[in-house]
């Protein structure tokens, strides 16, 4: 696996962000020139300890997904700085001990939003899964190995290596792109509202299944939701965005039952109850 | 690995294999390409197997000189006349003029139709073109070479150079227009321009041009009609990249850490597929109309290649030989009409909503 006999420090932190934003150009006139900019990130500044979940809420397009596409290179950073591991990340690389470099890519992995359309409609479950490995010299046998172990891991049958995304509901959808992100072996997941596009049985499985990977495989997680109730169940610490800034932060039980900001009590005021 | 066609796909091919007159229409395409392609043995004056002496010769498939069959220079033999020979050697023996050795015993199996499509022939009376008869089908050209035997040489070319330009300038399409899409921004709209400028080069002017320095080549003829024929299909292919790069799985794949050239060709060119398909019969069509009317204007493929544009001016010129316009337009027109059906059930089939009727 690519990045097993790399030696990470224990203790620190697995992303420190530092005044991260992004801005983008609002284009205006015949010619679409860049009349002004848009900041949809605006200095965020975070930490995510190892093994640690970190939920970042607030409502749509306040930010939180820009922030995260903006930690996996998707979209360009204005400003900032992010360390991963205490290392600084410098085009999309990170110095290792010796002088090598390593992808973020292979450190950090991202699970989308939309189970439907994250999966290529041509590929097999197979090709899905191996690709990732075989792009990194994997030999397809051992890629197909540990394709099997993966699906097995997110409790999908191995029989469905040979089917094709459209023959899967959406949570076993979610867990096969949970299972893609985990082939390349990340120390870091970034879950951009994994839950939202599912019913509320198949989010407890999916909740439950990244709450066990982060025991068993150490992976640090950030977890971006609108859902209160779902921050509440698997959160050790969030972070509230409001119109691209962070207006609070801190442990998730203080956050969410003693909130300081009014926009975060605002947010937690809305979170529907049966009675009133 | 096993191979598994998608749902999609499957359903697309059932759709097309309902479609009764364009899957037959293909049928019939394939099967008649696959038999012209046996052409220069099958349709040639030279017999399949010659017993001569009591030896066994393939003169359809190997090269024998004239010194094989007791002539005595090495230029190829000649099978019409050592049949005639033999021939006048077995009357002159009737006679009773017996000659030195006796005559040369042969036997041979001649080709289903025994004209080659580059020799004329004139034992017919009288001056050519011959009008259709039991030994020449379809009649004779003007120069008396045998109207079918060029037919059948001239679909071999004409649609091996169609598929050819069609492959070409498919594949042209799909990595300019691609390339378009993928990038974007001022690549996109950069190459947008120099597309534009390149396609108001008039292409007749550049074939003419180009052929009359380096002469009228088969490959040079579809090099240069390639640079022209991709340009409406990079267009689709600009609209479906830059639809489809925007898609989760194509960011998924470069989260992953995927190459442009995966992503390129393996996320999002099977999903752009639809527009390469639908248009391939059409330009498959339009690659026979070109090659056609070229020849026809006589810049095409170099004389005396077989050609179906070349027999239609023949037939200009001689219209009072009708067997020579006659049966190439009706051989054109099946050619087309067919080839037409093919697309017409390819485009339906790739289209969902074909079954629906709007009433």
């Amino acid at each position: 696996m690519p990045n097993q006999e790399a030696s990470f420090l224990e203790g620190v932190p697995a992303i420190e962000a530092d005044g991260l934003a992004v801005r983008f150009p609002v284009r205006g006139g015949v010619l679409g020139k860049v009349k002004d900019y848009f900041t949809a990130v605006d200095g965020v500044s975070f930490t995510l300890s190892q093994g640690k979940i970190l939920s970042v809420v607030g409502e749509s397009g306040c930010g939180k997904s820009t922030l995260v596409k903006s930690l996996v290179g998707l979209v360009p950073l204005a400003s900032g700085s992010v360390k991963l591991f205490g290392r600084e990340v410098h085009e999309g690389k990170v110095a290792m001990d010796g002088g090598k470099a390593m992808r973020v890519c292979d450190l950090v992995q991202m699970v989308f939003q939309d189970p439907f359309s994250s999966l290529n409609p041509r590929q097999t479950v197979s090709e899905i899964l191996t690709a990732p490995l075989m792009a990194r010299k994997v030999s397809f046998e051992q890629a197909q190995r540990r394709a099997c172990e993966l699906l097995e891991r997110v409790s999908i049958p191995v029989g469905a290596m040979e089917k094709f995304p459209h023959e899967f509901s959406g949570g076993q959808r979610q867990r096969l792109c949970i299972a893609r992100s985990l082939m390349v072996s990340p120390k870091i997941l970034l879950c951009d509202e994994v839950t939202s596009a599912l019913d509320v049985s198949v989010q407890a499985q999916i909740l439950h299944l990244l709450d066990d990977l982060r025991r068993d495989l150490g992976l640090s997680i950030l977890f971006i939701s609108h859902d209160m109730q779902v921050v509440r169940a698997i959160s050790d610490d969030v972070l509230v965005m409001y119109f691209g800034k962070v207006v609070e932060r801190g442990v998730a039980d203080e956050v969410l039952t003693n909130p300081q900001h009014d926009y975060t009590k605002k947010l937690l005021s809305c979170v529907p109850t049966i009675r009133n | 690995m096993k191979i598994r066609l998608s749902t999609e796909t499957l359903n697309r091919l059932k759709r097309f294999r309902k479609n009764k007159r364009a899957f037959w229409s293909l049928v019939v395409l394939v099967v008649a390409y696959f038999l012209s392609l046996t052409s220069p043995w099958t349709v040639n004056d030279e017999p399949l197997v010659l017993r001569y002496e009591g030896k066994t010769y393939f003169p359809a498939f190997v090269r024998y000189s004239d010194a094989d069959f007791g002539g005595e220079y090495q230029t190829e033999a000649d099978y019409g006349k050592l049949f005639e020979a033999v021939r006048e050697c077995e009357e002159d023996a009737a006679e009773g003029f017996t000659r030195a050795g006796g005559c040369p015993e042969v036997w041979a199996v001649m080709p289903p139709i025994a004209h080659d499509p580059l020799k004329a022939d004139l034992s017919e009376d009288g001056a050519p073109p011959f009008a259709p008869s039991a030994r020449h089908w379809l009649g004779t050209d003007s120069n008396g070479r045998d109207v079918l035997a060029r037919l059948i040489h001239g679909f071999r070319i004409c649609i091996s150079f169609s598929l050819l330009l069609t492959v070409l300038g498919t594949f042209l399409g799909i990595v300019i227009g691609g390339i378009q899409g993928y990038l974007g921004k001022f690549w996109d709209i950069g190459m947008q321009r120099m597309i534009e400028i390149w396609s108001s080069l008039p292409m007749l002017y550049v074939v003419i041009l180009i052929g009359s320095i380096y002469g009228r080549s088969f490959w040079l003829l579809i090099l240069i009609m390639a640079a022209f024929n991709w340009i409406s299909l990079s267009y689709y292919m600009r609209a479906e990249f830059l639809k489809l790069r925007g898609m989760t799985y194509v960011q998924s794949a470069k989260v992953l850490g995927m190459g442009h050239r995966h992503i390129f060709f393996k996320e999002i060119l099977p999903n752009a597929m639809t527009p390469v398909v639908t248009l391939f019969p059409f330009t498959l069509i339009g690659g026979i109309g070109s090659l056609t009317s070229l020849d026809f204007l006589g810049f095409g493929l170099q004389p005396p290649t077989p050609s179906w544009g070349e027999l239609m001016s023949q037939g200009l010129n001689n219209l009072y030989a009708p067997w020579i316009s006659v049966s190439t337009v009706a051989a054109l027109f099946v050619t087309l009409l067919l080839t037409t059906f093919v697309g017409e059930g390819v485009r339906d089939a790739m289209d969902p909503k074909s079954g629906d009727r709007y009433v």
